[in-house]
């Protein structure tokens, strides 16, 4: 499953399966920022990640 | 790894921006969840501002010893309030902690605010703040642990006022 990136403006961030960042967003921001997002609006202000560790060619045969 | 693109940031027409202070060998740091950081918190239409600070910083970091609004300002869509928390040193554990540096205040004109002011002079008017009520206000006198007083001694009081 690919993975994506979440990062608050106060330096926290968080990269996982979709499920595991929007649950770990909503809980940033409801205990530390005392904001209340939803999935969607975790999910539009995700982004995919991209690993340094992995060619751009690794799936070239 | 790399991340790119925007991150989320606090939103709403008043936020609260909140600096938490704790006495480390007799000299005020600045910690928090977000380290030296401002710590930016938002307030519903519904809600106090004091109590939000006061719940949050709990939640988030343990019992403070002191919430109190320092100072306020504008800032784009946004009226910002100022807090300075006070906190015991048992609770900072592994939040990253900066020495407080002292600079020049961000003065007023007669009728227009400053044109730009920076974070740590927002943070040097809310501990002239803390210093002020220290003198005048006899629960913050009692409730500030040993070594809060000469601690600010140095900062010259004074009263809450708007910044921007």
């Amino acid at each position: 499953m690919d993975e994506i990136t979440t990062r608050c403006a106060c330096g926290w961030e968080r990269t996982g399966s979709p499920d595991d960042v929007v649950a770990a967003t909503i809980e940033h921001g409801e205990r530390v920022h005392n904001m209340f997002a939803t999935r969607e609006q975790v999910l539009a202000m995700a982004i995919p990640t991209i690993r340094d560790d992995v060619p751009s060619d690794a799936n070239a045969t | 790894m790399t991340v790119h693109g925007p991150s989320f940031d606090v939103e709403g027409p008043v936020r609260a921006e909140v600096f938490v202070v704790w006495l480390h060998d007799g000299r005020l740091e600045l910690t928090g969840p977000c380290g030296s950081e401002p710590w930016m918190l938002e307030i519903g239409a519904s809600e106090h501002p004091v109590e939000v600070v006061s719940r949050i910083v709990g939640a988030a970091i343990g019992k403070p010893i002191l919430v109190h609004s320092t100072s306020w300002r504008r800032d784009h869509d946004a009226v910002i309030l100022s807090f300075v928390v006070v906190i015991d040193a048992t609770l900072v554990r592994s939040m990253a902690s900066t020495p407080i540096i002292r600079v020049d205040l961000a003065r007023s004109q007669a009728a227009t605010a400053p044109a730009t002011i920076a974070f740590a002079q927002v943070v040097e008017h809310g501990l002239r703040h803390l210093a002020w009520l220290i003198q005048d206000d006899p629960v913050v006198a009692a409730e500030l642990p040993p070594g809060w007083a000469s601690a600010l001694v140095d900062y010259v009081p004074e009263p809450f006022r708007a910044l921007g």
